[in-house]
């Protein structure tokens, strides 16, 4: 055949073409499974650094939908917390990729650099130790804070955060983890009775004020939420005078109104009432209400074995317009012994035999300090409670009364107050290392 | 990304020339006369729209729904090859003047690595058909930005007193490094 | 006469004088963007060896049936095989060496190099000259990377460090100027510029030496 013709160069090409493709083909079958796997390899290095020896789960796809073009991949770290894997570009072309990761209640298990190219001592500092201890003293509501000098860096740091915290935040609002028993509740429409949920978010607290009356409050979407509370025989005769600081401001106003109450009329504990959709803060504070007179004094907290794991409290509705503080929920399964608080860097040093003279880091970088005095591997009280945050509004509950506190042994779970993550932390860590070093730990 | 910042992202703040070091070898011979070089970078323009585009429908439409996503390469290539080949014969035929002024560039452009660099980028980015459209203009004007600017400054330089091992192509890269430089300080212009 | 001289010319002469990057100016994108550490240097080097030695093979080998018209889209076809298989294998077996040199690798297939050493010699030569050939071509490649990168890291970070690309580990890492004597922009695109219109000039020099050595030989 003539090697000019067409014929013969057309057949020449396609053999040629066929041919690549042919290699082309086995190569990509050889390589291909190989390339997979350690893809999720060279992930599970960074996710262990968060949450050692955690199972993951790979939610990528589940949550990234395409207008979260920053954030890379989302890992779920069984009853911990989220990973995410983020990109973006500061001030080298080439870009950074890094992860943070979320604990359930919203605080920041942990924030890393995978890969960095940016200008050494200016941009590469939004990725040292410095940076990273900030970071982590924040929670999903918050925005990355910004370096001067490396402005470029840290914003675009901030932005890729802020789609990890959108998703993160919805991730919690929506979903009820599912190794969680009937105590979470998924969403604002179902929830469970009033004698499984988890209130812990709503701190309430009633106090008899006659017999079978009480008069309660709890926490709600603005602030604190009061109502009086009558049961008898163990189910709520009505719920009257609510009020509060959620009055008024034009979600879950109904449920102010009178009568609008009458829903809880004969509930017990095994009832289930739904929530107003909407005003999940306001209804959740009332039925936190009801839960804890019906308990007879406070709602039941998490040293019920049902509350395994982390609780959601904020329906979907908290996710988009919650303000900072009032959105966290808190993980209430840590004992003292075991919960972390690193962050909160407490330490206690023994003034005389059994007291301890302790100090820790609360909000916003606030020193925080106490006496706590321990006897028999139990602390008998924590008094003297002050620090920088005391009067803020935040937290400001531990330091009238921490008497919560009395009798608490390693192995006792204390609530963390809702809107009041660092504090508690922080009183917690001190409760901790009072205890640990009368255990000469 | 917005596309204005999309815009002016890929021309000026990565222009390709100076931070992503691609289309070096017909800068180094296309700059030395402005004429030359609004004709190359012209050329460039039009090549490497046309052929982006024309690519990423092969990619979105062909490879992927086909499982073959390791073909992107050759098919790429291939298609550039092609494009180019078109462009020039078209030219040829219907418009001698431009074929005259633009067409002895045309070859060189197919091996250009800003071609297959730009058309893949718009794959690797997952953008969308007015993104990569974007992207597909604004980085070659990016690098005929660079062109016009190189050829301007060589023709000056060529009157200067350059040490000797310098002259010719070896100041052009120093001049290059002062443009990064500039350029750089760019970064952090839109979002 | 002066065909005597260019062939008295010693190996490591005719490697700096016929250098690809510094004095043919071929491949120069590649160069500059990946000789930022000799880690990746060396393996990009490694790369283009295995596709120039390989191509040139088979493109000595289809020449003669090849019809003159079609030569260019058939060889960047096998180019192109090639480069998408090394590609597939550094992904799967060194993965960071393979994000490290990222579009790069793909764009070996448009490195003038090869694409230019398979038009002038391996369609003409026999299989064994044209692989000799490919490696001449990749090794002269892969030092003129090295010697950018040696200059690019020393200078930028201070570090001289050398891993194994298949398991990450470090097989030397040695600081040689203090941290804070370093010059940062070394590893930026500025010191790329800058490196390469060094290196570009000192082997114009030498080219210079070597022609003038010559023409003093002749003219004896």
């Amino acid at each position: 055949m003539d090697k000019n013709s067409s014929t013969y160069k057309t057949i020449l090409l396609s053999v040629v073409c066929a041919l690549a493709g042919a290699c082309l083909a086995a190569a990509n079958a050889v390589t291909k499974p190989i390339i997979e796997e350690n893809a999720i390899a060279a992930v599970k290095t960074t996710l262990d650094q968060f949450y050692p020896g955690a199972s993951f789960t790979d939610v990528t796809t589940k949550y990234v939908t395409s207008e979260y073009t920053l954030v890379d991949g989302v890992y779920e770290a069984e009853g911990k917390g989220y990973i995410f894997t983020l990109h973006n570009t500061g001030y080298s072309s080439s870009g950074f990729k890094f992860a943070i990761a979320f604990n359930t209640d919203g605080t920041i298990a942990g924030y890393m650099a995978l890969e960095q190219n940016e200008t050494s001592g200016k941009g590469s500092l939004a990725f040292e130790q410095n940076y990273i201890d900030q970071v982590t003293k924040l929670t999903s509501s918050d925005d990355m804070p910004l370096i001067s000098g490396a402005t470029i860096t840290t914003t675009a740091v901030k932005n890729a955060v802020a789609q990890a915290e959108a998703i993160f935040n919805q991730i919690e609002g929506i979903t009820a983890s599912p190794s969680a028993t009937a105590a979470a509740t998924a969403s604002a429409a179902s929830s469970g009775t009033l004698g499984e949920t988890n209130f812990s978010s709503q701190n309430a607290s009633c106090k008899v004020s006659s017999e079978g009356v009480y008069s309660c409050q709890a926490k709600g979407f603005n602030g604190t939420v009061t109502a009086t509370v009558t049961v008898k025989d163990g189910a709520i005769v009505s719920i009257t005078d609510l009020a509060g600081a959620d009055d008024g401001d034009g979600v879950g106003d109904d449920l102010f109104k009178d009568g609008a109450l009458s829903s809880y009329a004969g509930a017990t504990l095994k009832s289930t009432v739904d929530v107003e959709s909407g005003a999940t803060y306001t209804s959740k504070a009332i039925q936190a209400m009801a839960a804890a007179a019906l308990n007879g004094g406070t709602a039941s907290t998490s040293t019920s074995a049902a509350t395994a794991s982390a609780s959601t409290t904020s329906g979907a509705t908290a996710s988009s317009g919650a303000t900072a503080k009032s959105s966290s929920s808190t993980t209430t399964s840590d004992t003292l012994g075991t919960g972390d608080y690193t962050s909160a860097n407490a330490s206690c040093t023994a003034s005389s035999d059994g007291v301890y003279a302790c100090k820790a880091t609360g909000f916003s970088n606030a020193a925080v300090s106490a006496t706590i005095t321990v006897k028999d591997g139990a602390i008998v009280s924590i008094t003297d409670l002050t620090g920088a945050d005391k009067g803020d509004g935040v937290g400001d509950t531990w330091y009238s009364d921490a008497s919560v506190f009395n009798g608490a042994t390693l192995d006792s779970s204390i609530d963390a107050m809702s809107g009041a993550t660092y504090t508690s932390k922080a009183v917690k860590g001190m409760a901790a290392a009072a205890l640990n070093a009368a255990a000469g730990k | 990304m917005n596309l204005f910042a999309l815009f002016i992202s890929a021309m000026l703040i990565n222009n390709i020339v100076l931070t992503k070091f691609l289309g070096m070898c017909p800068f180094m011979g296309v700059s030395t006369k402005l004429d030359s070089a609004i004709g190359m970078g012209a050329a460039v323009i039009f090549v490497i729209f046309g052929a982006s585009v024309l690519s990423w429908c092969l990619y979105y439409f062909v490879l992927v729904p086909l499982d073959l996503e390791y073909m992107e390469l050759i098919t790429f290539i291939l298609l550039i090859a092609a494009f180019v080949q078109f462009v020039e014969l078209f030219l040829k035929k219907n418009s001698p003047v431009l074929y005259k002024q633009l067409g002895i560039y045309l070859p060189l452009i197919t091996t250009n690595c800003t071609v297959l660099y730009v058309a893949q980028e718009n794959i690797t980015k997952s953008y969308d058909i007015f993104q990569t459209m974007v992207n597909s203009v604004a980085t070659p004007a990016g690098f005929m930005l660079m062109l016009v600017i190189f050829a301007t400054i060589r023709e000056r330089l060529q009157g200067n007193n350059i040490p000797k091992p310098f002259k010719g192509n070896p100041i052009a890269f120093v001049v290059a490094g002062i443009m990064a430089i500039a350029f750089s300080s760019l970064a952090g212009l839109v979002g | 006469m002066s065909e005597n001289n260019t062939n008295k010319q010693s190996f490591f002469s005719k490697l700096i004088t016929e250098n690809p990057v510094f004095g043919l100016y071929l491949g120069i994108c590649s160069t500059l963007a990946i000789s930022t550490s000799i880690n990746n240097a060396l393996g990009m080097g490694v790369g283009v060896i295995v596709v120039l030695v390989l191509s040139n093979i088979v493109i000595s080998m289809i020449a003669k049936i090849t019809p003159d018209d079609i030569h260019i889209p058939v060889y960047i076809v096998v180019i192109a095989t090639l480069v998408t298989i090394l590609e597939m294998f550094m992904h799967a077996y060194t993965p960071d060496l393979y994000s490290a040199l990222g579009a790069f690798l793909s764009l070996i297939v448009v490195n003038c190099i090869i694409l230019g050493r398979a038009e002038a010699f391996a369609c003409s030569h026999t299989v064994g000259e044209s692989a000799l050939d490919g490696l001449q071509m990749g090794l002269a490649y892969t030092c003129s990377l090295l010697c950018m990168a040696l200059i690019r890291q020393i200078l930028g970070t201070g570090v001289l460090a050398l891993s194994n690309p298949f398991t990450n580990a470090a097989i030397f890492s040695v600081r040689i100027i203090p941290e804070s004597y370093t010059i940062p922009f070394m590893t930026g695109e500025t010191g790329s510029f800058f490196t390469f219109a060094c290196l570009a000039a000192a082997v114009a020099v030498y080219k210079e030496s070597v022609a003038k050595k010559s023409n003093k030989k002749e003219a004896k």
